[in-house]
């Protein structure tokens, strides 16, 4: 099962390798990983998505929330929240009826078009995990050549409250 | 030394809000110096190496107020460090330079980290401008580190040290202990910085609570005094916390019988009535059973650790849990607990003293009356015992003469292994800060070391480091160390030319294939203790120990005593690995 992990710290370095090390130590898998500052320049969150045996990420997260420089420790999973990620797909697609329809899949997913050659086009996707994904599936066929993605953000639904 | 530098080590008032920051520059490794000092380091265990030139340059300077023991292994500075904190509840200190000092280093950091001991550690590192350019000696000191100290920092400018001691100190100290690393490139220690420090150290989000939540203990308390079969499962969090009369008086005010962890020895009087002794793989018949059957396990400070629970979904299937830990992702961990309350053992203890009800109190040994019995039937049935010999020297024979001559009052520390084991049932702890013992790691060649720190800080006391004959060869250049400081510290080897308990195991469950743990050739210790300077003594048979190891309590100095037991003696009870605590073989 995939889990979302949304993780506090206190400054901008030295908890990363921490946190990957505690997790990977425990033989968990990392889907995706980011990592910014937050609106306050000194306290950067951390968004991990990983799979494994629920009550095992749920240990894992509380370890994680024990470290001194983490501020907060969040599993997200199955809680109400926003997750958006970003990818950069670099597609083949020459001139004619075979642009044509990655232009068509772009629009329907709401993709933009950020580059162009005679060769191929680079589209900006983003969404959920579930939409970059499909997206991706359904261009495959047309021959990706290069993507790039984000890695999933997320932040609790207003739902929810803070 | 100069006067005026004595003058300016005199130590300053602080109070909470103090922030002080000098004018004057003052090269870094002086600033550690003035930082350690404001924390009460009087003593450090250490070895010199390129890297850390400076700071021995500046040590020198502080060596009427700061004693630094000169180990003859980086391990060993590390182990010593951990007896004096273990056997003081002060953090210990070691010091060492980078790349091999590092590493040599690491495996003392790991073992201080499994049993949560309040270590700072001080490294040198390669110059700033070359980390990372494979320099000579250089290593990546916070990366080999991070998965085994509680924290660890590398100082990148020399204004920043001051800070940095007093967090490392603050963080290896509060909360769940454990041991913090300061990695300090050479040119760092060199260059001149202010001052700057503050009495109070910047740590957001790192807040260990010490009170648990009054209404979880309300629950709780309840709970104690309404079970029929209840039991105190306590460990080295009673020891950590200075909780171990709370806790006395607790189980005194619920007549709860008392079983301690290995790590947990002396947080209970071992004497007392409620004491079952210790628990798990090689616990009492009586304490395993008693856990086993509870209705309502009470934990302070343990983790649930496989040795003492054996296989887990076969561990107290009746038993309802209150767990009781200063670490909260401790809580639940290993064994799903019905009550969890995030404290110290010092202080929930006594808060659920304190919700105790009189007439619940006065109560308790009546409703227990059937329980007692009934660990007292277990008791009888299956009591702690060996085989006598007056032919060779039973090791458990051994230790109840090391109890009965030493009146059960000295400090002991050990290795990992049969011995430690044999330590745990027949010496009993009458108090905390009296067992050093390698708990979590179960590192061979601690013990010797850890006793050399004890005695260091404990100068009037009796020290013993009782270790095997494989574990006190890993860390035997140590006695340099001891008799270059006049240490009284008295080394029992318990010899029995085996890596004892991995042959146990190679007969119990390898058909007694006894493949690599026979050593054929073992120094003769008591020569190599009078090659280093100390006093060598032996016993090879019953009628010789308890003059050999009288004359040796009784002669100062560094002595070591080769004491040739039983060679395939057993450590029984045991808990076959994967079995169920009440599948015990008995022997």
């Amino acid at each position: 099962m995939r889990h979302t992990l949304s993780f506090l710290v206190d400054g901008t370095t030295g908890e990363l390798p921490r946190i990957v090390g505690l997790l990977s130590a425990r033989g968990f898998g990392i889907e995706s990983l980011t990592m910014a500052p937050t609106h306050d320049a000194d306290v950067s969150r951390i968004t991990i998505v990983t799979t494994g045996p629920a009550d095992a990420i749920e240990k894992a997260a509380a370890l994680v929330g024990k470290q001194v420089r983490v501020l907060d420790a969040v599993n997200m999973t199955g809680k109400p929240l926003i997750e958006r990620e970003l990818a950069l797909i670099d597609v083949k697609a020459v001139a004619g009826p075979a642009r044509q329809e990655v232009l068509n899949l772009a629009s329907t997913f709401g993709a933009e078009v950020v580059d162009v050659s005679e060769e191929g086009i680079i589209l900006q996707a983003s969404g959920d995990w579930n939409q970059v994904n499909s997206l991706i599936e359904l261009l495959k066929p047309m021959s990706i050549r290069n993507v790039a993605r984000t890695g999933t953000v997320a932040i609790s639904s207003l739902a929810q409250g803070s | 030394m100069s006067a005026i530098l004595e003058k300016d080590l005199e130590p300053r008032a602080a109070s909470d809000t103090e922030k002080e920051s000098t004018p004057e520059l003052m090269r870094g490794a002086r600033i550690l110096c003035e930082a350690m000092a404001r924390e009460g380091v009087d003593t450090i265990f250490g070895y010199p190496g390129g890297a850390v030139l400076h700071i021995y340059d500046e040590l020198w300077r502080w060596r009427n107020k700061i004693k630094h023991v000169l180990c003859r292994h980086e391990q060993g500075a590390v182990h010593m460090a951990e007896g004096y904190a273990k056997t003081t509840g002060r953090p210990g200190v070691a010091l060492v330079t980078s790349g091999p000092g590092v590493t040599n280093a690491v495996t003392g950091i790991a073992n201080a980290f499994m049993d949560s001991t309040p270590l700072v550690v001080i490294s040198g590192q390669v110059p700033r401008k070359v980390i990372g350019s494979d320099a000579f000696q250089e290593v990546d000191a916070v990366g080999i580190t991070r998965p085994c100290t509680k924290y660890n920092y590398l100082v990148r400018d020399a204004k920043d040290l001051a800070s940095v001691v007093k967090e490392a100190f603050y963080i290896a100290t509060s909360g769940r202990p454990g041991p913090v690393l300061i990695d300090i490139p050479k040119d760092v220690s060199g260059e001149m910085a202010p001052f700057d420090y503050a009495s109070k150290p910047r740590v957001p989000g790192y807040e260990p609570g010490l009170r648990g939540d009054p209404e979880q203990i309300r629950l709780a308390v309840q709970k104690m005094y309404e079970a029929s079969r209840p039991i105190l499962y306590v460990g080295g969090g009673v020891i950590h916390a200075n909780g171990a009369e709370e806790l006395l008086a607790l189980a005194e005010r619920l007549s709860i019988p008392v079983t301690p962890t290995l790590m947990g020895l002396g947080a209970f009087p071992s004497g007392h009535p409620l004491c079952l002794g210790m628990l798990g793989m090689h616990g009492t018949y009586w304490a395993n059973m008693a856990i086993s059957e509870s209705d309502l396990i009470v934990a302070i400070g343990v983790r649930f650790d496989d040795r003492v629970t054996g296989a887990l979904d076969k561990f107290a299937p009746g038993a309802r849990v209150i767990h009781v830990d200063i670490d909260p992702s401790s809580i639940g961990k290993n064994r799903r607990a019905d009550i969890g309350i995030v404290g110290d053992a010092r202080s929930v203890a006594s808060q659920m003293n304190e919700a105790v009800p009189p007439a619940a109190a006065e109560s308790s040994a009546a409703r227990l009356s059937a329980w007692w019995d009934q660990i007292n039937e277990w008791k009888h049935y299956a009591p702690l015992t060996y085989k006598k010999s007056d032919r060779v020297i039973m090791p458990q024979y051994l230790i109840e003469e090391l109890y009965r001559l030493t009146r059960g009052d000295a400090i002991v520390t050990t290795d990992v292994g049969q011995h430690q084991m044999w330590l745990a049932q027949y010496y009993p702890m009458n108090g905390p800060r009296q067992m050093v013992t390698s708990g979590g790691l179960g590192t061979m060649g601690f013990g010797f070391p850890a006793a050399l720190g004890a005695q260091l800080a404990f100068p009037d006391r009796q020290v013993i480091a009782f270790v095997g004959d494989g574990g006190f060869q890993m860390t035997a250049q140590e006695l340099a160390t001891a008799v270059q400081y006049k240490s009284n510290v008295k080394i029992v080897v318990m010899n029995n030319n085996y890596l004892g308990m991995v042959r146990q195991w190679q007969e119990i469950f390898y058909d007694g294939t006894y493949s690599h743990v026979n050593m054929e050739w073992i120094p003769d210790f008591v020569k190599l203790a009078e090659a280093y300077g100390a006093v060598g003594l032996r016993a090879t048979r019953p009628d010789q120990l308890t003059s050999v190891l009288e004359r040796g309590m009784a002669t100062p100095g560094t002595v070591v005593m080769d004491i040739l037991v039983s060679e395939e003696e057993n450590v029984f009870p045991m808990v076959p690995a994967g079995a169920g605590l009440k599948e015990m073989v008995l022997g």
